[in-house]
């Protein structure tokens, strides 16, 4: 496996603390600087972020870690957690999809109901993909075909509605809302939560006292456990990622999904987008 | 002789004595008094019935607190308050100097940048867009500020906020969606925010 970390530093701030010949320039003002966690520079930046932390500021505006397999690797894995890399808006409640807040945790928000259907602005669907969701992270729907696929393959865990036009005019044929019915994974104590691959939160700003949520994003692989495995082709975490915005926003916890190494081939045969595969440990 | 001259002394001496304990009784006119017991000093007169009043009497000098009656007009007046400003004053003022000259500095860049934008998307010259202060996206409420500005101007600052936070990848921390924040708009400037109404 060999892991590498995407960070966008504005390009004031990059020709400050790097050298020009570190990452490359992205538009006007920003730098993308891609480094191997082995790399020496990694260390570097870790040190320049919590030295802006100290500060109450922020060395980087963007980080993203990617892994990449080898495909020994791959096949021998028996869950891979599936990371969504499509996203838009407008989000589900800007269209007429409601939820029950009164039943959610009053720390993180999880658990609060949707009483209709997923409703959705037509125009505004990604093309192209066979999963996506909208910017408020949670409401995540497949395309038509790849549920076609799942059905055909006798694929377990899932469950799919209907999605509506905006304000309820009519049926989005070509997409459904997918609901995950297999019993949730607890996330073993190995994986790595936080806000940053520097920050892990000891305050717990992000993460539900009552354990909902395990923190704003996850840095690590991720390990759940063995014993709670039903078999299922796809199941979720017990534990989310994310917050619900304070400020109105669309943002809603989202929950990680971990596909089967039968529906990761399905998916790699239907050449579906979207999303990509990490490995899962089972623990 | 010696005999008359003692008893002249003795009553000179009575009329001594008696002057001290009852002076009115001796006064010129016998017609005034003058009480002087009040604490202010001013003399409270009174005019016993049938007399004649005497002259009146000149206008205090001005002093502290007294009334300037007779100030010459072009006289310079006298400083009510400390016209020197204070040490926060003269930040404050300094400040304002300061910010006004960024706004200016901003405004030359904003039209510099409007120039730019229009050059780098002519299909868009001449319309307007809503542009949603705190970005969906990155975490701002639906009904959040917006600001109508131009619509090649709204692709640049589209732009930079993806540049520095890739789009629907990953929900930010609300402080580094600050942060993101604060270099945009620095970069590209919200007109009305500069004092641009109509951009």
């Amino acid at each position: 496996m060999r892991e590498t970390v995407e960070f966008r530093i504005s390009e004031q701030k990059a020709q400050r603390f790097l050298k020009p010949r570190d990452g490359k320039p992205l538009g006007r003002s920003t730098r993308k600087l891609v480094l191997d966690t082995n790399d020496i520079r990694y260390a570097l930046v870790g040190r320049i972020e919590h030295e802006f932390m100290k500060q109450g500021s922020s060395f980087f505006t963007y980080w993203d870690i990617r892994r990449t397999y080898t495909k020994k690797e791959l096949d021998s894995a028996e869950l891979f957690y599936l990371r969504m890399r499509s996203a838009f808006e407008p989000e589900g409640e800007q269209c007429g999809t409601q939820y029950d807040e009164s039943v959610a945790c009053p720390h993180c928000s999880v658990g609060a109901r949707q009483l209709n259907e997923l409703r959705l602005d037509p125009s505004s669907l990604p093309r192209g993909k066979d999963i996506t969701r909208t910017i408020a992270y949670s409401e995540i729907i497949v395309s038509a075909r790849l549920v076609e696929a799942l059905r055909a393959h006798g694929i377990t865990g899932t469950r799919f509605h209907p999605v509506l036009r905006k304000n309820g005019g009519g049926t989005l044929d070509a997409w459904c809302q997918l609901e995950v019915t297999s019993q949730p994974l607890g996330v073993a104590p190995a994986t790595r939560f936080g806000v940053s691959p520097f920050d892990p939160d000891e305050q717990g700003e992000y993460r539900c006292p009552l354990g909902h949520v395990a923190g704003l994003d996850i840095l690590s692989e991720l390990s759940v456990r063995r014993e709670d495995w039903d078999g299922a082709d796809l199941c979720a975490a017990k534990q989310w990622l994310g917050y619900r915005s304070r400020n109105g926003g669309a943002f809603r916890p989202y929950p990680m999904l971990l596909v089967s190494q039968k529906l990761r081939r399905l998916l790699g045969e239907l050449k579906a987008k979207g999303f990509e595969l990490e490995v899962a440990h089972l623990v | 002789m010696k005999r008359s001259r003692t008893w002249l002394a003795w009553l000179a001496v009575g009329l001594l004595a008696l002057s001290c304990a009852a002076p009115e009784a001796l006064s010129s006119a016998g017609a005034w008094e003058t009480d002087v017991s009040s604490d202010d000093g001013e003399a409270l007169e009174s005019c016993p019935p049938g007399s004649t009043r005497p002259p009146p009497r000149p206008p205090p000098r001005p002093g502290r607190g007294g009334r300037k009656r007779n100030r010459e007009p072009f006289e310079p007046r006298e400083r009510v308050f400390n016209a020197e400003p204070t040490p926060e004053q003269r930040e404050a003022a300094r400040r304002r100097t300061e910010n006004a000259a960024i706004e200016q500095t901003l405004r030359d860049r904003y039209w510099r940048l409007k120039v730019e934008a229009e050059r780098m998307y002519p299909d868009k010259v001449g319309l307007y867009e809503e542009h949603h202060f705190w970005p969906k996206y990155l975490g701002g409420p639906p009904d959040g500020p917006k600001y109508r500005v131009p619509a090649p101007y709204h692709q640049l600052i589209t732009n930079a906020f993806r540049e520095r936070h890739a789009y629907g990848q990953k929900p930010p921390s609300e402080a580094r969606a600050k942060e993101i924040m604060m270099e945009v708009y620095s970069e590209l400037p919200i007109p009305q925010l500069i004092g641009i109404p109509d951009p």
